[in-house]
């Protein structure tokens, strides 16, 4: 099939944010954009862990643990972030939690620069 | 002009104020005159006073402590802004300055009775003694929190001023404007980088200001510090890729080089590559008894009031120091013509300073300190002994007006303590590294401005002093009653802090949490290092207290910041349509719509409403979202999206498209227009274009596939024609065939309308027929224009936002966002067809499937009063004086002359003709409920 939905590796919670003129992370370090380099991360728009997207066959519970919980990592996770303010393309980042450090930012699709500690 | 400024000393070289231009300005009701360079408390002090504050807890007499902006002894109100600092505020004519904490005035403050009573009220006193019974705490803490607090504030106020905040990028802050901050300034930028040089002082230059003392410059020349000081800002202002920040302040260093500036045109975020931290340091107050009288300040304070302001601080002075710093003072009052009693010198002291003082005849006693200060309100004198084995006999009286203080220099350090001690791509320089003597002050400051300039040289991450705990001499403790305060802010004593530790707070964190000291207005920068000296007199000691770190953690900001900066405004653009100026000259009312300014109205909305139900009505929706997604893959896409199938929408042909998360919440709506088999377009509520094209993308990204979408919002402009005589309207600009058999309700054409391209939907928003066309926005005037003067014939009238709501409501269409909250399914509001379960998967199908199985918890629908009131927006509908539901959107009909609206009700109440109740002001009035639209129920209207 040419068209990829199933493909694992890409889904993710998508949680809607309404807001569409400010980022307002409440954060001051920066991200290196794949496209637009290092920037400030208020030019950006978080959009959470990446996680799997259950099988449309799913029960119910593996839909409401996929809608409302999430693990909350404290350490390296894999996150979607947008350039809103730049290119306006989503990208992953391997981001500490508890420091706040970006280990890598690479698009969808390929393979992470550095492997996680 | 000043009759007489009692305390002003002949012109001094080098001074700040211009003794040519007098200021006259208001203290507390009286008029008050100084010159223009001038602070409200250099001015003050000129005149005579003395007192200018009452102290937080005890509301002791405080005078000037800093002169520098950093202690908290000099607050007053100025205009309706309360605490001020009076120390680096400039005078300005007619500026009204108000003292504060003070009832009736500042000089018999009621409340200084409290001080009398200080042994009633140790640290926590509150916690220990106002507890039990409960009612006592409660009246007690009402009381505690009438008397607290410094400045009050004013509640009325109108604010003039405005603050907007600014993002700034440099290759190197520096901050700090003294000798180390200009040489890294100058430094890095010779290198190149462009520079942002931050200083909370009037003028550049630092202590170098109101130094006296003869100074080697760069050029190799000797010269007094006043005049290097002067030269040295004159050298930044030369440079153009030095951008300069006065009476600025630093009050915040975030990760990776985020500096929060406050800056008097407001709030300042500068990224920075590299930070030089040149904040120097100050000199320490001294702990002895009655160390906050009026008379006693930092030498330094003594030494600005002279060089800077040419005012006297005291007539005979005594100066107690534990370092070459005191001596150095004492030679500039000896200049000044003021008399100096003694220098009472806590160590050893040699060196040229030392031997010039000695040489013009003045009192040296080394190895002495001073014990307590005697005086009401006043400082009359000092009484002195040795440092070691002080006795009633050994003990002597100098009698003074002005007592500095030199203690040891504490670095001013608090920034780089925010982020820890390792922020990478912080350098240190100058005083605040340790460095005494100006010649190294001036040579780090070049190696560190350097270093930012060149962030690939080796060191570029500077790391701060290993030992960060300053030499300490030893604390000697002064005994029950001694009131000798650590901390000016909050009243807190030598003694408070050794009750403390007595009492089990052994670890300099919680002692700062418990007794508050390095908590108040001045952050640590006053009482740190005489925290620090305390602890380290007790540590390891039998109340174990840690000889760890004796700082205790800074926190931003670093310095108090009116929320009215940090509430400022942040600089978002309006977005206007291209017809916006048409509006304006036609008298809109303009109203914002997320990003956008939309006309409300343009007189009256029921007259508008009139005209487009019988007439023709045009309306601007250029603030629609615009997308267009193409590709091989973009059927599949917008299947995958919306909830409804679109893969099977033949070319030329329109379908209402919905959207959810994940989680079956409707997020949007709109319609979707095929343009061709692989080229789709697609509108969004107003506003949310950026949200919905970022939605789009995200499902897209990574996916391989060949599907691509572009926001074509700004490309387009819109209007909607809408009315009975809609189609005799455009048919005079148009060769589209309009007729209803061959353009159809939901369907488009692409045509020329008045020689513009054009994309014609056949849409019905407002329920009748009516044609949305999106054309080059270029066009927009005309296009507006050329529709105004085709239905004039017809009596066409532009409507706004208002009367597009109350049609919309006739007809009972949902607006997103207005109807629909963060819980609202398509199943609520009554769109199951517009929901295909037959299709594998989309977005919303598992939450959906869920809440289909679950039955629903609640359901949209229409109601109509019985009269001709409507509800607000927003009220409940009630059953039995509780609330059962909301009204979203509730108007007055014009067509039907009565009440109507949407409400969200109970599953059970969603049927044709229920009853239900809605609250008119507090009264419940009864409803009933309709499942169809108000208006034109079967469409013929739309479809004609």
């Amino acid at each position: 099939m040419a068209f990829g939905w199933s493909n694992g590796a890409y889904r993710c919670h998508r949680a809607f944010n309404g807001d569409s003129t400010t980022t307002n992370v409440g954060m001051s370090f920066l991200l290196n954009c794949p496209n637009c380099g290092e920037r400030g991360v208020n030019e950006f728009r978080f959009g959470g862990e990446v996680a799997s997207r259950p099988a449309p066959d799913a029960v119910d519970g593996e839909w409401s643990s996929y809608f409302y919980f999430r693990p909350n990592v404290a350490g390296v996770q894999r996150e979607w972030w947008n350039h809103r303010y730049g290119c306006r393309r989503w990208f992953f980042a391997l981001r500490d939690t508890t420091s706040n450090t970006v280990q890598a930012t690479f698009w969808p699709g390929e393979q992470p620069p550095v492997t996680p500690a | 002009m000043p009759m007489s400024n009692k305390s002003r000393l002949e012109p001094q070289p080098g001074e700040a104020i211009d003794r040519t231009s007098p200021v006259e300005f208001e203290f507390d009701g009286s008029q008050v005159w100084g010159f223009r360079g001038d602070t409200v408390a250099s001015a003050l002090y000129a005149e005579g006073t003395r007192v200018f504050s009452r102290s937080f807890k005890y509301h002791r007499p405080r005078g000037l402590l800093c002169c520098s902006g950093d202690c908290p002894n000099c607050l007053v109100t100025v205009g309706d802004e309360p605490n001020i600092r009076a120390c680096t505020r400039p005078i300005e004519p007619g500026l009204a300055v108000r003292s504060q904490n003070s009832w009736p005035s500042l000089g018999f403050d009621f409340l200084s009775l409290l001080d009398r009573f200080h042994w009633m009220m140790p640290v926590g006193f509150y916690y220990k003694a106002l507890h039990r019974p409960k009612a006592l705490w409660l009246l007690a803490r009402q009381l505690i929190r009438q008397v607290g607090g410094l400045g009050s504030i004013e509640i009325n106020a109108s604010h003039e001023a405005e603050f907007s905040s600014r993002n700034l990028h440099a290759d190197v802050a520096v901050v700090g404007g003294g000798p180390a901050g200009i040489a890294a300034a100058l430094a890095a930028a010779e290198a190149g980088a462009s520079v942002t040089l931050v200083d909370d002082q009037p003028a550049l230059g630092g202590h170098l200001r109101y130094s006296r003392q003869q100074v080697d410059d760069t050029d190799g020349e000797r010269k007094p510090g006043t005049k290097a000081a002067l030269e040295l800002a004159d050298a930044i202002e030369q440079l153009p890729n030095v951008r300069t920040f006065n009476n600025a302040t630093v009050f915040g260093l975030y990760q990776d080089n985020l500096l929060a500036i406050l800056t008097p045109g407001g709030l300042v975020r500068l990224r920075a590559n590299r930070v030089v931290l040149a904040t120097g340091g100050q000199e320490s107050p001294l702990l002895f008894d009655n160390n906050d009288l009026p008379g006693i300040m930092l030498s330094s304070a003594a030494q600005r009031l002279v060089s800077l302001y040419g005012v006297r601080p005291g007539r005979r002075a005594v100066v107690a120091t534990e370092t070459p710093k005191g001596y150095a003072a004492a030679l500039l009052l000896l200049d000044a013509g003021i008399r100096v009693a003694a220098v009472v010198d806590a160590s050893e002291t040699t060196g040229e300073a030392a031997e010039a003082v000695r040489a013009r005849g003045v009192t040296v006693l080394t190895g002495h300190r001073v014990l307590k200060a005697a005086g009401r309100g006043r400082v009359k004198a000092a009484l002195v002994a040795p440092t070691a084995g002080a006795t009633s006999s050994t003990t002597t009286r100098i009698r003074c007006d002005l007592l500095c203080m030199s203690g040891r220099f504490q670095s001013t350090d608090g920034l780089l303590h925010q982020m820890g001690v390792s922020q990478p791509g912080v350098i240190l320089a100058g005083g605040v590294n340790g460095a005494t003597e100006l010649e190294e002050i001036e040579r780090q400051g070049r190696e560190a401005g350097f270093l930012a300039a060149n962030p690939g040289s080796p060191h570029a991450n500077g790391a701060p002093p290993a030992d960060r705990i300053p030499e300490t001499l030893p604390f000697i403790p002064a005994g029950e009653n001694a009131r000798n305060y650590v901390c000016f802010c909050e009243d807190v004593s030598a003694h408070d802090i050794e009750r403390a530790i007595a009492e089990g707070f052994a670890d300099v964190q919680t002692l700062k949490r418990y007794t508050t000291v390095t908590m108040g207005p001045c952050q640590g920068k006053m009482c740190g290092r005489a925290l620090a000296g305390i602890c380290a007199h007790y540590a390891g000691g039998e109340n174990g207290l840690g000889s760890g770190d004796s700082y205790t953690t800074s926190r931003p900001p670093y310095q108090p910041v009116p929320l009215a900066v940090l509430a400022g405004r942040e600089r978002m653009p309006f977005k206007r349509t291209p017809m916006d100026r048409i509006h304006r000259q036609l008298g809109a009312t303009m109203v914002e719509s997320g990003p956008w300014q939309r006309p409300h109205s343009y007189g009256s909305p029921v007259d508008e409403c009139a005209a487009v139900r019988e007439r023709v009505g045009v309306i601007d929706v250029g603030t629609l979202g615009k997308l267009e997604v193409l590709g091989r893959d973009a059927p599949q896409l917008l299947d995958r999206l919306y909830t409804h199938r679109f893969s099977d929408l033949r070319v030329g042909r329109i379908r209402y498209g919905l959207m959810t998360s994940d989680n079956g919440v409707i997020l949007d709506d709109g319609t979707v227009t095929r343009l061709a088999e692989d080229r789709y377009f697609v509108t969004t509520t107003s506003g949310n274009a950026d949200v919905i094209e970022e939605w789009f993308n995200w499902w897209n990204a990574g996916a391989g596939n060949c599907a691509h979408v572009v926001n074509v919002t700004a490309a387009y402009g819109a209007v909607n024609v809408a009315g009975p005589r809609a189609r005799e309207t455009l048919a005079k600009l148009t060769d589209v065939d309009l007729s209803s058999r061959s353009f159809g309700y939901m369907r488009s054409a692409r045509g020329e309308v008045g020689g513009v391209p054009c994309l014609m939907l056949r849409i019905g928003f407002v329920g009748e027929a009516g044609w949305e066309l999106h054309f080059p926005a270029e066009h927009g005037e005309y296009m507006w224009d050329a529709v105004m003067e085709a239905g004039r014939e017809f009596g066409i009238s532009p409507f706004g936002l208002e009367a597009q709501r109350i049609l919309r409501l006739e007809k009972g269409h949902v607006i997103v966002g207005q109807d629909t909250d963060a819980v609202s399914t398509p199943l609520d509001v009554g769109s199951d067809w517009a929901v295909r379960f037959d299709k594998p998967d989309f977005i919303g199908r598992g939450g959906l499937a869920i809440a289909a199985r679950n039955g629903l918890q609640q359901r949209l629908v229409g109601f109509v009063m019985p009269g001709v009131a409507a509800p607000l927006d927003g009220t409940p509908v009630v059953s039995a004086g509780r609330p059962i539901g909301r009204v979203t959107s509730a108007r007055l009909s014009p067509t039907l002359n009565r009440g109507f609206g949407l409400a969200w009700v109970p599953p059970e109440l969603a049927r044709e003709g229920a009853s239900i109740e809605v609250l008119i002001g507090e009264r419940p009035v009864s409803a009933c409920v309709t499942l169809h639209p108000l208006y034109d129920p079967e469409g013929h209207r739309l479809r004609s």
